[in-house]
């Protein structure tokens, strides 16, 4: 299962129909207070989200997730790479940095194989 | 303290008006503001040694001198003006107030300062007081304050833009690559007019992406990172990736350099981008050949290091600051390339700029110091 947080309805949504097209089933949240506390989530295969978001950034909500489910990789895709998040992203290992717009196959790559 | 009548001072007073004039002088040396005072004429009777030293002049080279030697024009040729009219009115102009003027140095230097003239009287004799203050340093910190602030506010904006433009463009994007897939997944048959319509979108949306990505680089701070690098290597790789589409194009895309060149100090990523530039620039230029581009290097005298990038193209009208943000001559320019290429330059100490090339084209030069960019404190 995908999770998929990020505010801006429009690509939310676009990203989705392209997920569950593509065979994957997603659970998707505007902002990262409204994502259920991290231990209850299973069977998680990645994360996607943005950075700047309504209540918690995507930065500071990644660093949590990667506490509860270290295994399941992170990408966050944002419009603004400003300097600041390319050197967070290059001290986290388990996070992939890509810029909007994102091309849905290079994503898809990151996922493991759909069922 | 008894007051003795008659012509002669006495001892007492005498040794009081030592007293004062050594307590004056003191201050007067002190003192780093220039302390001037001149006469009824506006000649200079009085000129501290921090008069000296901001305005370049000993004191016995200005004393007796019409005060407005310290002035550069307009002040200059008013000043004797100024004085005759107070002298006839009784209205001051300067007098009880600090304005803030312009002033001029022994060396012709102008500079702007903080004025503070009064008015004294002993007996017949007038005489006025002027304290200065020079504000040259001030006003710079005012200015790089003021640009540093436009910078900050041109970040924000940038940031808002791309954030706002960025997700709409990402949104659409996902949905036309998600017609894309479905379309030649044979989901709609026939798949032509579907799939076109499609693809079409997604190569303006292409546009659009790089149009946003370019605008943020500009917006960006330019940090350097700066290594040693091989300047004949680095020019060789950045005309290697355009050669195919030089002999596509029928132009001759060579690269040389005049002579052995050091290694330069400069950051190697920015400064690919900035001749990936103007070498798509010159190819641009030329269209189609027969034609050249020409990449070349040369050590200049001074600890500098010259690369040019010339094209035999049609020029660069002389009206047009190609380097000015939006400023484009080609049809589907975004006018931002060059722009940033200039930043980038100028944060390497380095000057960039373009002259004709005969008979016909530019040359596009760009001066780096091969140590690399000054350090700043």
């Amino acid at each position: 299962m995908v999770l998929l947080v990020d505010d801006d309805e429009d690509f939310r949504r676009a990203l989705a129909a392209n997920l569950v097209d593509d065979g994957h089933m997603v659970i998707d949240y505007a902002s990262p207070d409204d994502v259920p506390p991290l231990h209850t989530l299973e069977s998680l295969s990645i994360l996607i989200l943005d950075y700047q978001m309504r209540g918690e950034d995507g930065l500071s909500f990644a660093d949590r997730f990667h506490v509860f489910h270290p295994d399941v990789p992170v990408v966050m895709v944002t419009a603004y790479l400003s300097r600041h998040l390319e050197g967070a992203a290059a001290t986290r290992p388990y996070l992939v940095l890509r810029r909007k717009p994102v091309d849905y196959d290079e994503l898809a790559a990151l996922l493991p194989v759909r069922h | 303290m008894a007051k003795q009548r008659g012509d002669r001072p006495s001892v007492e007073t005498l040794h009081d008006l030592r007293l004062a004039d050594a307590r004056w002088r003191a201050v007067l040396s002190l003192a780093r503001d220039p302390i001037i005072t001149i006469d009824q004429q506006g000649l200079i009777t009085l000129f501290n040694p921090a008069a000296e030293y901001i305005f370049g002049y000993a004191a016995d080279e200005v004393l007796g001198r019409n005060v407005s030697i310290l002035m550069p024009p307009p002040y200059r040729d008013e000043h004797d003006e100024y004085m005759q009219r107070y002298r006839r009115t009784g209205e001051p102009h300067a007098i009880g107030r600090i304005r803030s003027v312009q002033a001029r140095r022994k060396n012709g230097q102008v500079f702007p300062i903080e004025l503070a003239v009064s008015e004294s009287q002993v007996g017949e004799e007038v005489f006025y007081v002027g304290i200065v203050r020079d504000v040259t340093e001030q006003r710079e910190l005012e200015r790089a304050a003021q640009e540093r602030a436009r910078l900050a506010d041109i970040g924000a904006i940038t940031a808002k833009i791309v954030h706002d433009l960025g997700n709409p463009l990402a949104a659409l994007s996902m949905q036309a690559q998600l017609i894309l897939r479905r379309a030649r997944r044979g989901d709609f048959q026939p798949v032509a007019p579907v799939r076109q319509p499609a693809e079409q979108i997604l190569q303006t949306l292409g546009r659009l992406e790089s149009l946003v990505h370019e605008f943020t680089d500009f917006a960006r701070e330019h940090r350097l990172v700066v290594r040693p690098i091989e300047v004949g290597k680095l020019l060789q790789s950045c005309v290697d990736l355009w050669h195919a589409l030089a002999v596509e194009r029928d132009i001759q895309l060579s690269v040389g350099a005049a002579g052995p060149l050091p290694l330069l100090h400069a950051d190697e990523v920015m400064l690919r981008r900035v001749l990936d530039n103007l070498i798509k620039n010159a190819i641009e230029a030329v269209d189609h050949g027969p034609g050249q581009v020409v990449v070349r290097a040369a050590l200049l005298s001074e600890g500098k290091l010259c690369i040019a990038v010339e094209d035999s193209g049609p020029g660069v009208q002389e009206s047009v600051d190609v380097f000015k943000l939006f400023e484009t001559t080609k049809a589907e320019g975004t006018g931002i390339g060059l722009a940033v290429a200039r930043q980038i330059i100028t944060a390497h100490g380095g000057v960039i700029d373009h002259v004709p090339r005969l008979p016909t084209g530019t040359v596009f030069r760009i001066e780096l110091p091969i140590s690399g960019p000054a350090s700043r404190g």
